[in-house]
């Protein structure tokens, strides 16, 4: 079963705006999925739609197997929302308890896994804190300790890195993939910083304009890119760079060398990186 | 409906009131003078200075004051005219309390989430919508109720010790409180909160929501002048149909405002 199904998923709010066209995607359980685009481009609302806040204009999503806005599905899910908030005048205690709470569980098991979390998430000793006393980046980790709390086989994580100095962004991101890892949780990741996303994610969406413009594995999106390979062949005499059409064509372009006189120590295919998939899906979408 | 949810929410709503100044101080300062500090300055000033150098005009309010059934044992006309002041002028303005207590703290409960952006959190827990509904209306409606009950203790001792120490009589002690406290402030505070959650479908901020609810204070205000000249009599069958008929008005409002309070509606105006 997939973690997520969408079909034809679109969202038009009542003031007309399109938020989101035809949305089709699937997300492979136990993945982080990288849900990448600019400002406006239909994040928030797929995650609203996803968690069933929003309910679509037309098409169908699934989470784990359900309809969205059933409460099975946010019992197994958590959503750490964009601008989303919690309670600043009360302590970080206090702020957990209660939404463990929401999830069932009694105070002596709240404790338990509240302390678990503190300590995974390097907050040990700010329990009795109040959450507007910390910095953002503290915030943040409680943010993401209650995203957590119910162990969630789905989590949707609506840029978790904004508003965070690059240090804490890269904690929160190693925070990400541990948990992806260790407790086989799908991660359904929006963002637009693209170096964290590349450092986590296995698998990415590029949504513009409320449209997805490509997804798939690395590989896939590699594949889908009709621009030549660079290929730098690295001999113990020099650096030749050269433009192929094609993987075949490697072995030619090493024998040519050699057959110069040159002894090959290293070949290295240029494959573009995230950033340079993501801005050319998204210029070609825009054209 | 999962009890342990609305439950949960109350008790975090009740918290986060009292850790916020912006609630709590209206909350205690407006009663305490409203109910207290006024009235005990009203008996003081009457029983004091009033009585030494006589009350100008009271034999218009006696003309008034007839109508209401004053104790026998109250026979000086400024004593008759404290008694009904402090027990039928003054019930509507008490009822201020329950009113403002309810629509400040639902307007903090539901709006003052969207305003500080907790809400959508909220939004994505197990919670239903009716959970959040029937535990935001509970945590605003049974402390209003609970504090108009506390601020007429207050009032009634403070009065009544006044009056004793100075006239040993009771002074407030009219059966019209009784229907008063039971049904009228529980109406009332329903009213506020079903019009502070018809207000918070569109509302953005706490003030806002607050200001349009406490227009119901206009009917209370516009039964204080119509009592001052004559032009409404206060007796307990008028408070108890005024409190069956706002009892259903709020039902009435409550009951269709429901089924447009979705996560939808709520997240669409974050």
């Amino acid at each position: 079963m997939k973690a997520v199904v969408t079909q034809d998923l679109t969202k038009t709010y009542a003031n007309g705006v399109r938020a989101l066209v035809g949305l089709t995607l699937e997300v492979e359980p136990g993945t982080i999925f990288g849900f990448l685009g600019p400002n406006g481009s239909g994040k928030t609302t797929t995650v609203r739609l996803l968690n069933g806040t929003l309910s679509p204009t037309r098409g169908t999503a699934q989470v784990l197997g359900l309809a969205p806005d059933s409460e099975a599905v946010r019992l197994k899910t958590a959503t750490l929302a964009e601008l989303a908030r919690m309670y600043d005048h009360l302590t970080v205690a206090a702020n957990l308890r209660f939404f463990a709470r929401l999830y069932g569980m009694d105070r002596a098991a709240a404790d338990r896994k509240i302390g678990g979390l503190l300590a995974a998430l390097e907050l040990d000793g700010r329990l009795e804190q109040k959450l507007g006393t910390l910095s953002t980046g503290l915030q943040k980790r409680v943010y993401l300790a209650r995203t957590l709390l119910n162990d969630p086989e789905v989590a949707f994580l609506d840029e978790p890195t904004s508003g965070l100095d690059p240090e804490s962004a890269l904690q929160v991101t190693e925070l990400i993939r541990a948990l992806a890892r260790e407790r086989g949780t799908t991660v359904f990741l929006c963002t637009h910083n693209l170096p964290l996303a590349e450092r986590i994610c296995d698998a990415y969406g590029f949504l513009h304009q409320g449209s997805l413009v490509a997804s798939g594995t690395t590989e896939d999106l590699v594949r889908g890119v009709s621009e030549p390979l660079r290929v730098r062949v690295t001999t113990f005499e020099g650096v030749h760079e050269s433009v192929i059409r094609g993987e075949e064509e490697i072995n030619g372009l090493v024998r040519s060398i050699m057959d110069a006189g040159e002894r090959v120590r290293d070949v290295r295919v240029m494959r573009p990186d995230l950033e340079a998939l993501y801005f050319h899906y998204l210029g070609k979408a825009s054209r | 409906m999962n009890g342990q949810r609305v439950r949960a929410v109350m008790a975090k709503d009740l918290r986060e009131i009292g850790a916020n100044p912006m609630v709590v101080i209206p909350m205690t300062l407006v009663p305490a003078v409203i109910c207290v500090v006024i009235p005990t300055v009203i008996l003081v000033v009457a029983l004091g200075a009033g009585a030494a150098r006589g009350v100008h005009g009271l034999e218009q309010v006696e003309k008034l004051i007839v109508v209401y059934p004053v104790p026998a044992a109250l026979t000086e006309p400024l004593h008759r005219m404290l008694y009904v002041i402090l027990n039928y002028t003054f019930l509507p303005m008490f009822m201020i309390v329950p009113l403002m207590m309810a629509s400040l703290i639902s307007a903090n409960a539901i709006v003052g989430e969207k305003e500080r952006r907790t809400l959508e959190t909220l939004l994505c827990t197990p919670l239903t919508n009716r959970e959040l509904i029937v535990s935001k209306l509970l945590v605003s409606f049974l402390p209003a109720v609970t504090l108009s009950w506390a601020v007429f203790g207050a009032f009634f001792l403070v009065t009544n010790g006044v009056s004793l120490a100075m006239i040993h009589q009771w002074i407030v002690r009219s059966w019209i409180w009784l229907p008063s406290l039971l049904l009228l402030s529980p109406s009332v505070s329903m009213m506020a909160l079903s019009l502070t959650l018809l207000v918070s479908l569109k509302a953005r901020t706490f003030q806002s929501a607050q200001q349009v609810a406490a227009l119901v204070v206009v009917p209370l205000v516009a039964v204080v002048l119509a009592q001052v000249t004559g032009a409404v009599i206060l007796n307990a069958l008028y408070v108890v149909l005024a409190s069956l008929a706002l009892f259903a008005a709020a039902a009435v409002l409550i009951l269709r405002v429901l089924p447009r309070f979705t996560r939808e509606a709520i997240v669409s105006t974050l």
